[in-house]
């Protein structure tokens, strides 16, 4: 029981983390339908953004994590000018953007390597400081605090902007239909470049909290988590935040339990166990949005 | 072709889409708060011209010019933003958005320094126009019957100001009856349905010219007739729909 409670809070933070780098990929496909796979590279960025901020520039961590999330947000904007923006009077340009970003992805992630000197390197030691309290038996950590609270914060933000803004209003205008928005006086273009930025931003923030929480930060890593997010904008039933959110959660979950129970060597096992499961019992995702719907 | 109190004018507008050629050399005028009937078959080139108007599809050759400046090769939103609100045809709706939350869209969208009074003012004018869509004011839009949505798309272009409305076939795929409610709205001419110009896109060539200060008549892209709506004869009109009676007599094939 013990072990259960403590894996679930472990789950609850890495789940949120998951969520965090899922939405800011399906805000992407619900605005362009392109699937935005340079999105990994650029939440590996976000952790490089991190790590020059405070190790080289030694800027505390209450500017480093915005600085950083606000460069990724940058960085991604410039993958959309540079890397899609231009396909789109092709016929086939969803297919052509993601050929696009496969590439923009492969580039960014050697840059990494370059900027870091093919070597694995890790925030500085106190950047956040770690404690540790026992509540009920179960140990919570500062950084498990964090992750739920910057990443919970930032959820309900984007909740809000999507749904109480003229930007929110916009931006579910533009996924609704490009050519309608643009006849109600929605500039598509600078929509779209919004989006990238907040999607970038989301990744940047999601890379700043793993990077805490593993102290490890390589050019590859995006890789990883972009798998793990897709599964988790499938199972929530890609369209709604609230459904990213709760896939983000049985990912994380799933994750932690089978590190616990079984073995790490299982979890990408039970993880697409799981997405396959729920895809054959309920196609359409946990929380499904009708497509003529699709919000986030 | 462009006199000085011509609001919008088209001159010698062509359309393509690829090889077909939609719109040859069309060329009409409205002035401020002129109702112009856009009137043809199927396929005569009306929505292609409204399209060309709002920047949704670009013109091969000839001028669209908004008070004497040309809005050719400017984006839709700006077009919007200079005065031209357009309805599209088939009664596009933000289905994902509330009945208000479309309306809100575009009021801020079109000015880009609107105040919250001017939002306000604005809904109270299109829920003044259509009760029906305060009742539904906060009802996905998605959900509204045709004719609300129809309302809804002319509602939205009214909370942008325009000085111009494109409407394109308010009438189709609605029963006579919610037809007849709508013109009997638009033709109130009241707040901004009376001060802006209207372009009114219609198959059926009656109902539209009840409303219509003049009549401007599409016949495979071409304009067959632009003047007076009172002065349009059903034949010219047949004509327009049918081919002329020799060309029927011919048997050669009437517009599609
Ligand atoms: N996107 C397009 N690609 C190719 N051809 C098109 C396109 N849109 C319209 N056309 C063609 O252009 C011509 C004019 O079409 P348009 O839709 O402007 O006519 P319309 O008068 O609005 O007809 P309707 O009353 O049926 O709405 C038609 O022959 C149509 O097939
Ligand atoms: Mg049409």
């Amino acid at each position: 029981m013990q072990l259960l409670g403590q894996q679930t809070i472990n789950g609850i933070a890495l789940g949120m983390v998951f969520a965090l780098f899922a939405m800011g990929f399906s805000l992407v496909i619900a605005n362009l339908s392109v699937f935005h796979v340079a999105h990994a590279a650029v939440f590996s960025w976000g952790a490089v953004f991190a790590w020059d901020l405070t190790d080289r520039f030694g800027l505390p961590l209450v500017v480093a994590l915005p600085g950083a999330a606000l460069l990724a947000g940058v960085l991604n904007v410039l993958c959309y000018f540079v890397l899609i923006r231009h396909l789109d009077s092709r016929r086939d340009k969803e297919l052509a953007a993601f050929i696009s970003s496969v590439g923009g992805g492969i580039i960014l992630t050697e840059l990494i390597s370059k900027h870091l000197n093919y070597v694995t390197v890790r925030l500085p030691d106190g950047l956040f400081p770690i404690r540790s309290w026992r509540v009920w038996g179960l140990q919570i950590s500062s950084i498990q605090l964090l992750i739920v609270g910057v990443a919970g914060v930032t959820v309900v933000l984007l909740g809000l902007l999507m749904t109480r803004t003229q930007i929110g209003r916009e931006v579910r205008a533009v996924a609704y239909d490009r050519e309608l928005a643009s006849m109600l006086g929605v500039g598509a273009t600078s929509v779209s470049a919004l989006v990238f930025f907040l999607s970038g931003v989301l990744a940047g923030v999601a890379a700043v909290l793993i990077a805490l929480a593993f102290s490890q930060i390589d050019s590859r890593q995006g890789n990883a988590y972009l798998v793990l997010a897709l599964t988790a904008m499938v199972l929530g039933g890609f369209g709604s935040v609230k459904g990213v959110v709760v896939g983000g959660l049985v990912v994380g979950l799933a994750s932690s339990y089978t590190t616990a129970y079984l073995s790490s060597g299982y979890r990408n096992v039970v993880i697409f166990g799981l997405l396959m499961l729920v895809l054959v019992v309920r196609p359409q995702g946990l929380f499904a949005v009708p497509s003529s719907e699709i919000r986030v | 072709m462009h006199t000085s109190d011509d609001l919008l004018s088209l001159t010698q507008v062509t359309i393509r889409y690829g090889r077909v050629e939609a719109v040859t050399d069309a060329s009409f005028s409205v002035r401020p708060g002129e109702v112009v009937a856009l009137l043809g078959a199927n396929g005569a080139g009306k929505t292609s011209l409204l399209k060309s108007i709002s920047g949704l599809v670009p013109v091969a050759a000839g001028d669209i010019r908004l008070r004497g400046s040309s809005i050719l090769k400017k984006r839709p939103e700006i077009v919007l933003r200079s005065g031209i609100a357009h309805s599209p045809e088939g009664r596009r709706v933000v289905a994902s958005l509330t009945v208000e939350e479309n309306l809100e869209l575009t009021g801020r969208a079109s000015r880009r320094r609107a105040t919250r009074a001017d939002l306000l003012s604005g809904f109270e004018e299109c829920y003044e126009l259509f009760p029906r869509l305060f009742e539904r004011r906060q009802q996905g839009s998605g959900l509204l019957s045709g004719g609300e949505q129809q309302m809804l798309a002319i509602a939205r272009a009214i909370m942008a100001r325009p000085e111009v409305m494109l409407l394109d076939e308010p009438s189709m795929g609605l029963a006579p009856i919610m037809t007849q409610s709508i013109y009997a709205v638009l033709s109130k001419r009241t707040g901004t349905l009376g001060e802006a110009a209207i372009i009114l896109a219609e198959q059926g060539a009656s109902l539209a010219l009840t409303l219509a200060d003049t009549a401007c008549l599409l016949k495979r892209g071409e304009v067959v007739y632009h003047g007076p709506a009172s002065e349009l004869t059903a034949e010219q009109t047949v004509a327009a729909y049918m081919g002329t009676a020799e060309e029927r007599q011919a048997g050669s094939p009437a517009s599609p």
